[in-house]
């Protein structure tokens, strides 16, 4: 076999809470993600641009402080890092090496940079301070830019307020507002930048709520929020008396002040944005967001944007970047990354590092925790279904945006405070679709919580759901008809095998058995259902049971089903057995020749089973194996694994190849980071076609129904496995041919930076950018340019391309 | 019937539309713009309790202006604007809320005398004022300027609508119920009474001319009654929903869920007709009806009204939001069939049900079907594919995986039961009551209690109906709860003698599914009942526990009677050693006694704050706000009385031990 792999990321990556800013025109926004720059141009809610880091350009924005524009040039950006570090960033244009220039600000020992307060090319004011939750000192410090070729920079202190616990900046930068702690008093200091006098104005803040946001206006009128759900407003000239506004019942996050400070607007765990009118004390309402709200930005007057903080389970750190328009309060844009559930606690990571780098004797891949998240394909639009508590994401992997999330099940809409926390949403806990996409079936738990203490508090009851792909169209007089695409309950099954049993597995049937409209499910039992539409011609009639296996009495929480490809067998995986079952009479298949052999063959708990070309693969908690099922013959592919408790999610079968991808994840004792490896194997053969390396902890798998593999990793990026000789341009990680690649990237890159140059201020043909879909580039489109390899020189190549892509 | 609407509406000039849908079990009730030339969409809930009986529209410019305006009034209404409009909710409660459209807000509250279920309310133009007639029967005259009422008085009959009329130039009252009845105001007599209808008429529109249409609930009937003269009788396929008057034509929207349009009701002559002889009633001469385009669905119609030369029609897209078409007089033929997409709900159409992009994809639970998974209707674990379906792919293939594996069988295990027959003589009137499906006939054998009747009734019982028997039991015990006791025996004899019968007939499980899933269900609350016996168990020993302690105090407390004055002296004295001896007798009594109701309300006050914890310096809340503390505190109270109670109880048995002990 000529072909070849390669491993690839080219999508995913999360927002980075801060940072996000406008271009000067205010068309575009510019987005800072954990892998890559995104600017949007914002009237069409496309992606227009996205600067990607890898490992050319040597990018990373980790410790993110501030993105300003340049006074100057409008294509570069200055981005601040924490540990002082100042990037200067061309975003517009595509070149090699996006850095401008690099340069870093001296800090104090261990003071980290906190924000920049004013910005322009010469000078820029900044605070800095330990980054801690605690009272430390705070410095304002105007750096001054006096050689611009070597980037010497001459530093002036203007103030320093000590024991600082927040602080805030005016819209017009020209206000600072630090609250300190000094014995049991809280002082309130403004220190105002315009004024050469060092007198800040101090006031003693008279209540004892905790503080936990604050506002100040360009008129000097602070707005204080508390944990109680209060905020006060202390005016400039009347220091002993403050106004109260009441309508948060929990902490305030954040606070923020509208154009012309007749506005306030506020925010917290209710998911409820709250604007102020200050005159009237009218407030309006814009509630169900989709989290908590952490930070209000108003600076940008047509504009409020706001940062969410979405997901609180399993701490994982999702943010979503919602820019609203401030007339009509209607999204302009709402930006987030893939939203996985991690099966643990990601909080989990430092303390796995920490006890896997004390021991060194122990197994690398055996890991204590386990990570993996449970995403899948769509069949037909290849999107990526991710489970989030009671939503379904779809993700669109090409467009690298989230498509929708879709609601599965009724729960509250707003943010929970104080004592709802008890109160238990339901979550998704597996969902399947149909091999033609049309159908998909989910499996939720409601949890009744502790409310009230009653005899119910520990029940848990399940609930399946089949839905059906709808497609509508919306036709709009200006625009060709858009099809939007939603999914319909069409029947909600409760409890469907029986009270208190958990479903454990759920697959799809195959397309011989009814044209594959049919789920099965099995509970930790052993206790298998097949469910099946009841409609002779698509007519809404509801699904129902129609075949069933009763339960034993043995509980197994590792149970897992295969079906094999003409519908004849079942296979079920309960603990280490696995039991064989006619499709037909639904019953155990009683021969002891089969029996023994299947038994005894998995040696520890199964985590997956799955039928490739009549050989069954088995996952074990120890081991993956694979039987010839027509000679009950055990193949040659045998290995030894360590996966974690979910280790479904790391193998993906390819039923067009018939491939096996199995990704494993272990700790790399030289770097200390928990690495991954992915392996390729052919189901009779021992030595994978394929190995690639990947730098993160690989969290699920997937086939995405041609020829590739799709796996997503911790950090929410999205990686490709592919297996076209050339699959991407921007490819980071190729170490076999690793020049060849970059020096071709360098010249397209050149080239489609001068053709640039061409283009009069044209937005959209930026987006016939790779990630774009209006010209799309796919692996297929390079295929002609090997013809010849051997004979042609480098510039030949470089025309070639240059036609495909034109 | 059917319809998820409360109450809907239109506006005199079919602008807006107003429609009431049962929210969180509140009444929200919502206003819409018809066409596209206003956005407006507005909605307001009723607060928990209230329920909306009645809604109509009314109009401020003719409230406001000068009597002398009766004539223009046709003109008048065709200048209704929005700005001017408000709609009149009457509640069940007894009041009618007056809310602006506009402004979305009630601007007042008109509350009725009587606190009596408003049963209609009608702004009348010609009178100036409102009028409501509630379910005592008393009709009230509103002034709408002062929002009080005019004048008051009682009705003899029910009555479900009213409206104002103008009767020889005189402003008149038309009552209905299942009949209406014409009053004068000045004299409050009963000028006249049209007959019609023999259910509550729903419908009574009033069009200033000298004519009025009714029509009523589960009638196929509209009647068309001139103040002076005989009815004209519309008929319809099925029973009237709605029905709407402008421009010489009546529509109806009926049960069908389809519009029925009447063209000139009211010229008796029509050539058409006129071969008709001697009929009354008509038939409609147009129809319309709404359809998916892609699936030929037909689409229910909520509501039509007509306006000017053309037709509203509404109908409810994902169960609750109204969509409006408009469709031309003149385009209404024989059968006029619209075809409509399933439209997809942007942000743009509608702030109201509009969703934006950013939010989660809301889904709607109302059109799926609900069931368990105890439902084994359909089971049948012997089905196999259909042999129609083409599989010829498969054929060529050979044997299937299943078929492969089987020829690896050495031996297959051949299980083969034979039924036990056992025959017998009938107990006649039971097998006559299951072969007669004679309902009447089964409760009297089913009424016999006596268990030794009942076990030989079914032993003489023929097997074969022994299935039949047990369906009809199932049927029975589902529908009837309190029947349960009784019937089970039934079921375990019929199970006990006729076991060996059943375990032979394939599919039991299938025949026998709803009795099973019954029994399940009623089975399963027995672990739950048996729980909360336990605890009421634990409880009233608790309670025991108390009563005899409060007996031993009692006891106590005459003992010390005498030198109660010395005590007291000595507990002020050793108040520290005193409270050191409660405190230990309140942790044992924490972690012994109190395991039933502990609330983990304390846990929780420490999570819900760890920053104030870590900042706060033993620093509470300010007063403004409600603190944590406090309604945490406030809670813990409410819940733990009766703990509180006792454990004061057992705080005052530990001082007077340590009394007794100091004594010592």
């Amino acid at each position: 076999m000529s072909e070849e792999y390669r491993l690839s990321l080219v999508s995913g990556g999360q927002p980075l809470p801060i940072g996000a800013t406008f271009t000067e025109d205010g068309r575009h926004y510019i987005v800072p993600f954990n892998n890559q720059l995104k600017v949007y141009f914002i009237s069409t809610r496309q992606c227009i641009r996205s600067l990607k880091f890898n490992k050319l350009n040597n990018l990373n924005l980790d410790n993110l402080v501030s993105i300003k524009l340049d006074t100057v040039d409008p294509n570069l950006i200055w981005c601040f890092l924490s540990n002082g570090d100042a990037l200067v960033i061309n975003w517009k244009e595509k070149l090699v090496n996006p850095i401008i220039k690099t340069f870093k600000l001296d800090l104090n020992k261990d003071d980290s940079l906190l924000e920049i307060v004013q910005f322009n090319n010469e000078s820029f004011t900044v605070i800095t301070g330990k980054d801690s939750n605690k009272p430390h000192t705070r410095n304002i410090i105007q750096y001054t830019i006096t050689d611009n070729t070597t980037n010497t920079l001459e530093h002036e202190s203007l103030s320093i307020i000590r024991n600082v616990i927040l602080f805030t900046i005016s819209k017009n930068t020209n206000k600072l507002l630090f609250l300190s702690k000094s014995k049991s008093q809280r002082i309130l200091t403004i220190v105002d930048l315009t004024s050469k006098d060092s007198n800040n104005q101090t006031i003693v803040f008279p209540y004892k709520s905790f503080i936990t946001s604050l506002a100040i206006s360009n008129d000097s009128t602070i707005a204080v929020g508390t944990s109680s759900g209060v905020i006060h407003l202390i005016y400039e000239n009347s220091t002993s008396t403050t106004r109260i506004l009441k309508w948060h019942i929990d902490q305030v996050l954040s606070l923020s002040f509208h154009s012309d400070s007749n506005y306030l607007i506020s925010g917290g765990l209710e998911r409820v944005l709250v604007f102020w009118q200050l005159d009237t004390e009218k407030q309006q309402f814009l509630p169900r967001l989709n989290g908590d709200i952490i930070s209000i930005n108003s600076s940008f007057d047509e504009y409020i944007s706001l940062t969410l903080k979405l997901d609180e389970q399993n701490n994982s750190k999702n943010y979503e970047i919602l820019l609203l328009s401030s007339l009509d309060l209607k999204s302009r844009l709402s930006i987030n990354g893939p939203r996985q559930e991690f099966n643990s606690d990601l909080n989990n990571v430092k303390k796995l590092i920490k006890s896997m780098s004390k021991s060194s004797k122990i197994d690398i891949s055996k890991l204590k925790y386990d990570f993996t998240s449970f995403i899948k394909i769509h069949p037909i639009t290849k999107q990526i279904y991710i489970i989030n508590g009671y939503n379904l994401q779809i993700f669109d992997f090409f467009k690298n945006e989230q498509i929708s999330i879709q609601k599965i099940s009724e729960s509250l809409q707003i943010g929970k405070v104080r004592s709802e926390h008890k109160i238990l949403d339901p979550s998704i806990t597996k969902f399947e679709f149909t091999n033609d996409g049309k159908w998909m079936a989910t499996i939720e738990e409601h949890h009744h919580g502790e409310i009230d203490n009653l005899l119910s508090q520990n029940d848990l009851t399940y609930i399946l759901k089949i839905w059906k792909f709808v497609e509508s169209t919306t036709k709009n007089p200006q625009s060709t008809p858009t099809t939007s695409q939603s999914w319909e309950l069409v029947t909600k099954i409760i409890n469907p095998h029986g009270q208190h049993v958990p479903i454990i597995s759920l697959i799809s049937a195959p397309s011989s058995y009814f044209q594959g409209i049919g789920f099965l499910t099995a509970d930790n039992n052993g206790g298998v259902r097949l469910w099946r539409s009841n409609s002779v011609n698509g007519s809404n009639d509801g699904w129902s049971l129609r075949k069933l296996k009763p339960s034993s009495n043995v509980f197994s929480n590792s149970v897992s089903l295969t079906w094999s490809k003409d519908s004849s067998l079942i296979f079920l995986g309960f603990e280490d057995e696995i039991i064989s079952i006619d499709t037909n009479t639904f019953e155990e298949i009683e021969n002891p020749e089969i029996n023994n052999k299947l038994q005894n063959i998995a040696g520890s708990r199964i985590k997956s089973l799955d039928i490739v070309d009549n050989n069954l693969i088995i996952l074990s908690k120890t081991s993956i194996k694979s039987i010839n099922l027509l000679n009950l013959k055990e193949n040659d592919l045998v290995l030894s694994v360590n996966q974690p408790k979910h280790g479904e999610n790391l193998i993906t079968i390819n039923h067009i190849k018939n491939l096996i991808a199995i990704a494993v994840n272990y700790f790399n004792p030289q770097t200390n980071k928990l690495n991954s490896k992915v392996f390729v194997f052919k189901p009779t053969s021992k030595t994978p076609i394929f190995i690639g390396d990947h730098d993160d902890y690989i969290t699920s798998i997937n086939w995405n129904f041609e020829n590739d593999f799709i796996f997503i990793d911790i950090k929410s990026k999205i990686g490709l496995i592919s297996n076209s000789k050339i699959n991407n341009i921007d490819n980071e990680s190729a170490p076999t041919i690793m020049d060849y690649a970059q020096e071709m990237s360098i010249l397209l890159n050149n080239a489609q930076s001068s053709s640039e140059i061409y283009k009069t201020q044209d937005e959209v043909d930026d987006s016939q950018e790779i990630n774009g879909q209006t010209k799309s580039l796919d692996i297929n489109s390079f295929n002609n340019l090997y013809e010849n390899l051997n004979s042609i020189q480098l510039d030949t190549l470089f025309e070639r391309v240059m036609q495909v892509i034109n | 019937m059917g319809s998820v609407l409360a109450a809907s509406e239109f506006d005199p000039n079919g602008n807006y539309y107003v429609s009431a849908v049962t929210a969180l079990d509140t009444h929200k009730i919502r206003v819409q713009s018809t066409n596209s030339s206003s956005t407006l969409a507005n909605a307001f809930s009723l607060d928990k309790g209230h329920k909306l009986t009645s809604v109509s529209w009314g109009n401020y410019a003719t409230a406001g202006s000068s009597a002398g305006a009766k004539r223009k009034k046709r003109r008048q209404s065709n200048s209704f604007s929005i700005e001017n409009q408000f709609l009149a909710v009457g509640l069940n409660k007894g009041s009618i809320l007056i809310y602006s459209p506009l402004t979305n807000e009630v601007i007042s509250k008109l509350e009725n005398p009587n606190a009596s279920a408003i049963n209609d309310f009608h702004y009348s133009s010609i009178t100036q004022s409102g009028w409501s007639v509630d379910l005592g029967q008393d009709i009230v005259e509103w002034d709408l300027i002062t929002y009080k009422p005019k004048r008051h008085f009682q009705f003899q009959d029910q009555i479900n609508l009213i409206r104002v009329i103008e009767y020889q130039g005189k402003p008149h009252l038309l009552l209905a119920s299942h009949t209406i009845q014409l009053l004068d105001l000045e004299t409050k007599e009963i000028i006249k009474t049209y007959p019609g209808h023999i259910s509550p008429i729903h419908t009574l529109l009033t069009n200033n001319s000298d004519f009025f249409i009714t029509a009523a609930e589960g009638d196929r009937y509209i009647n068309i009654y001139p103040l002076d003269g005989t009815p004209t009788v519309l008929v319809t396929q099925s029973s009237i929903i709605s029905v709407s008057y402008g421009n010489n034509t009546v529509s109806a929207v009926t049960e069908d869920g389809i519009v029925e349009v009447f063209n000139n009701p009211l010229t008796q002559d029509q050539p058409v007709k006129n071969k008709r002889r001697g009929q009354q009633s008509k038939q409609s001469n147009g129809k319309i009806e709404l359809k998916r385009s892609t699936t030929d669905q037909q689409l229910k119609i909520e509501h039509c009204y007509i306006n000017e030369n053309s037709i509203i029609i509404t109908w409810l897209e994902d169960a609750n939001i109204p969509y409006f078409e408009t469709i031309p007089l003149q385009d209404i033929n024989e059968l006029k069939t619209i075809k409509k997409d399933k439209p997809a709900i942007q942000a743009k159409d509608h702030t109201l049900f509009g969703q934006d992009i950013a939010t989660a994809k809301q889904y709607n639970e109302a059109n799926a079907i609900v069931t368990t998974g105890d439902n084994l209707r359909f089971l049948n674990n012997k089905e196999t594919q259909d042999q129609d379906l083409p599989e010829d792919d498969q054929e060529e293939d050979g044997p299937t995986l299943a078929e492969k594996l089987e020829s690896l069988k050495v031996q297959q295990p051949i299980k083969k039961k034979q039924g036990r027959a056992t025959a017998g003589s009938l107990t006649v009137v039971l097998t006559q009551a299951l072969k007669a499906n004679d309902h009447a006939l089964l409760e009297t054998v089913l009424a016999n209690k006596d268990e030794t009747v009942l076990k030989n009734t079914v032993q003489r019982l023929d097997t074969t109906l022994a299935v039949i028997l047990l369906e009809r039991l199932a049927e029975r015990i589902a529908r009837q709860t309190h029947r349960q006791g009784q019937l089970n025996i039934w079921v375990k004899w019929v199970m006990a003698i006729h076991g060996g019968y059943l375990i032979n007939i394939p599919n039991l499980t299938k025949s026998l599914s709803s009795l099973h899933s019954t029994l399940i269900k009623r089975s399963s609350t027995l672990p739950r009942l048996l729980e909360l016996q336990g605890r009421l168990d634990v409880l009233y020993s608790q309670q025991e526990l108390k009563q005899l302690t409060q007996d031993q105090i009692d006891d106590e407390f005459h003992d010390d009677d005498d030198e109660s004055d010395v005590e007291y002296v000595e507990e002020l004295e050793d108040a520290g050693l005193i409270d050191d001896g409660e405190q230990d007798f309140y942790e044992q009594d924490e972690d012994g006694f109190m395991s039933i109701d502990e609330s983990s309300d304390d846990e929780d006050e420490d999570e819900d704050e760890p920053k104030a914890d870590k900042l706060s310096d033993g620093e509470l809340d300010d007063e403004e706000g409600f603190s944590d503390v406090e309604v945490n505190g406030v809670q813990i109270e409410s819940e733990s009385e009766s703990e509180d109670e006792q454990s004061q109880l057992k705080a005052r048995i530990a001082k007077l031990r340590a009394k007794q002990q100091k004594r010592k």
